[in-house]
């Protein structure tokens, strides 16, 4: 298409600069004056034409210098002996080739008359017609793309970019080319196709766009990973935006990370309605200043006024049927006389809602090791300095707000929001139910493994959800400092991974209660077992 | 198996293995207990949440090991430290 167009001044400039320059070459290579002239007339024809022209005159070059000559002779002095090797010559050779006629006249003994002889070109001739080929080649290459690295190879040396340096012309020519294509639709079809079908908008500058740069897409996602383990709140709608997704509509069947919670999947906000343009809008009746946790219902659908995924107040429609976490905040006593239209409440359960949050690593071990030493020998006793590496490589440590319970979790490499599941205790002093509460809130942010000591913590962490996947035996230079083989000899240790397709508190803790995962049999899972033995 | 008849103990988890393959189990009947309620009188709370720690920890055998844990090899093997491990991680239960 470039190449056809008229009038194109990046090709009238590129036909003026090189290929009367490269024929001006040619022409003092073959020491052929007329080629001179012939240029002159060359810039006024199509490109095509041009190439064709250097074509045929190579492929005549070809047929009559690279192929040799043929000498046929016959007894001179004789009109028809000239005239019948004329006819044999002519009928034996094709167009083009050279050969000459020479009489031949008796010698001395008598003898002379017809014979033929074959001259074949020396080597260095059909190396200086590929030589001119391999030129023409390059000149046409870089006459349509500027330069030839993105089509074969060449030393370039080692380091010297120019592999990057051809790519990069390439594409100037491209986004060129682009541009022009972009002037001529958006002038010759879309604004046609404005003002005869969209007469309102025939005054708003609408332009065609042709993509010719892809973002970064993976360098930004990095960034912004590393911008999410620093705390920023982050716009799902501009990760979607820049990997060329769409948000999953209610009904939609989604994949999704673990420890990212459900919120953000389910928060397609409000129905929009279509008013003066496209504009999302609050059903009506909602208060003007609401507290945070009031709910209020609607025809029927149920708006709480809680924190959105990063952490701003907002309305969301909540689905009473589910529960996210921010939907767990006990809301305010003025909005509690509002509930009564927000549906049935959690149900009763019989382990406590106990709350975590952030914690040091001092505090964390203060507590830690302050269990007895029967107690802690069952967990990896990492030191605070320890924990302050894995924190610099996004672990997190969280601890009530009496420090008797917590947790840590260490993030599993290439598997971002997953996370193992560490050190989980509870003092005697801490709330009842409080290690249970610990594994619900762990695997609703993303505990996803773990490994545990003895068949009595496998079964803990069975009932939540998590299912061994190798148990392997005892090792003595990996015990727990402390370790009482009097008291404990070598009980087995178990790899587990969680296999609930859920990160919903409420959910889990149902599960839990009601034996979803099933019995914790010991016979099933001795020393050995391997879930998928490789 | 008879009262009287002495039950071997397997020595390491390879007998134990091999043991379980004639090992057949019977599922508790108990049912997780629930922790007492916490407006009990202070005196009665005690009790009753002795009481609820030693069902719960039999609940726990039972589950892991089968009502007949006796004569699971598994148990019979860890049975010398069981007690040790359940009160190093009964504050994980209850």
């Amino acid at each position: 298409m470039v190449l056809e167009a008229r009038g194109n001044p990046r090709l009238q400039d590129r036909q003026d600069r090189q290929v009367i320059g490269e024929f001006g070459n040619l022409g003092r290579e073959l020491g052929m004056n007329t080629l001179g002239k012939q240029t002159s007339v060359l810039t006024s024809k199509s490109f095509r034409e041009v190439v064709l022209w250097i074509l045929s005159f190579l492929m005549e070059f070809l047929e009559r210098s690279a192929f040799g000559f043929e000498i046929w002779g016959y007894p001179a002095g004789s009109k028809e002996a000239e005239e019948r090797v004329r006819q044999a010559a002519t009928q034996r050779i094709g167009e083009h080739r050279n050969v000459v006629l020479v009489p031949q006249w008796p010698d001395s003994a008598g003898f002379g008359g017809f014979n033929y002889q074959r001259i074949e070109p020396s080597m260095a001739g059909a190396e200086a017609a590929r030589v001119i080929v391999e030129y023409f080649s390059h000149v046409i290459k870089r006459y349509i793309l500027g330069q030839t690295l993105t089509s074969e190879a060449a030393n370039t040396g080692l380091g010297s970019n120019l592999g990057e340096i051809h790519l990069a012309t390439f594409q100037q020519i491209v986004r060129y080319d682009a541009r022009n294509l972009e002037e001529s639709i958006t002038t010759d079809l879309v604004r046609p196709l404005l003002e005869h079908n969209f007469p309102e908008f025939a005054e708003e500058d609408f332009r065609f766009v042709i993509k010719t740069e892809d973002e970064n897409v993976s360098e930004r996602l990095e960034l912004l990973e590393r911008a999410y383990r620093m705390g920023l709140a982050i716009k799902a709608e501009e990760i979607r935006k820049l990997v060329g997704i769409s948000p999953p509509g209610p009904e939609d069947e989604v994949v999704q990370l673990p420890g990212q919670g459900e919120e953000p999947q389910t928060a397609v906000p409000f129905s929009y309605a279509r008013a003066k343009g496209i504009q999302y809008s609050l059903p009506e009746g909602l208060p003007e200043n609401p507290e945070e946790g009031t709910r209020v219902t609607i025809k029927g659908k149920t708006y709480a006024y809680i924190p959105n995924a990063a952490g701003k107040l907002q309305w969301q429609v909540v689905d009473e049927t589910k529960s996210g976490p921010s939907q767990l905040k006990e809301p305010s006593a003025s909005s509690k006389k509002e509930e009564k239209h927000a549906g049935p409440q959690q149900k009763a359960s019989k382990l406590p809602q106990v709350k975590f949050g952030p914690t040091t690593p001092q505090r964390f071990i203060q507590f830690r090791d302050s269990l007895p030493t029967d107690k802690r020998a069952y967990l990896s006793q990492y030191t605070a300095e320890e924990i302050e590496d894995k924190i610099k490589a996004g672990a997190k440590i969280f601890q009530t707000e009496d420090g008797t319970t917590g947790y840590m979790l260490v993030p599993i490499p290439d598997r971002p929001g997953e996370y193992d599941l560490c050190n989980v205790f509870r003092t005697p002093q801490g709330p009842k139910g409080g290690g249970q509460a610990a594994v619900i809130e762990a695997i609703r942010q993303g505990a996803t493994t773990l490994d545990c000591i003895g068949d009595g913590l496998a079964k803990i962490y069975h009932k939540f959800g998590f299912k061994v996947c190798k148990v392997v035996p005892w090792d003595d230079q990996y015990a727990p400092e402390g370790w009482d083989y009097e008291k404990n000899d070598r009980p087995p240790i178990y790899f587990m991974r969680y296999v609930g397709d859920t990160r919903n508190p409420e959910e889990i803790k149902k599960r839990a209660e009601s034996g979803y995962y099933g019995v914790f049999r010991k016979e099933d899972f001795p020393v050995g077992y391997e879930e998928h033995p490789k | 198996m008879s009262e009287t008849q002495q039950i071997k103990r397997p020595r390491n988890e390879e007998e134990a293995k091999e043991m379980a393959k004639s090992f057949r189990r019977t599922e508790t009947t108990l049912t997780e207990p629930l922790p007492p309620p916490e407006d009990l009188p202070p005196e009665e709370y005690k009790k009753a949440e002795a009481e609820y720690e030693q069902k719960m920890k039999q609940y726990f055998l039972e589950s892991i090991y089968g009502a007949n844990y006796k004569e699971n090899p598994y148990y019979l093997l860890r049975e010398p430290y069981w007690d040790n491990e359940w009160e190093a991680i009964k504050d994980l239960i209850l």
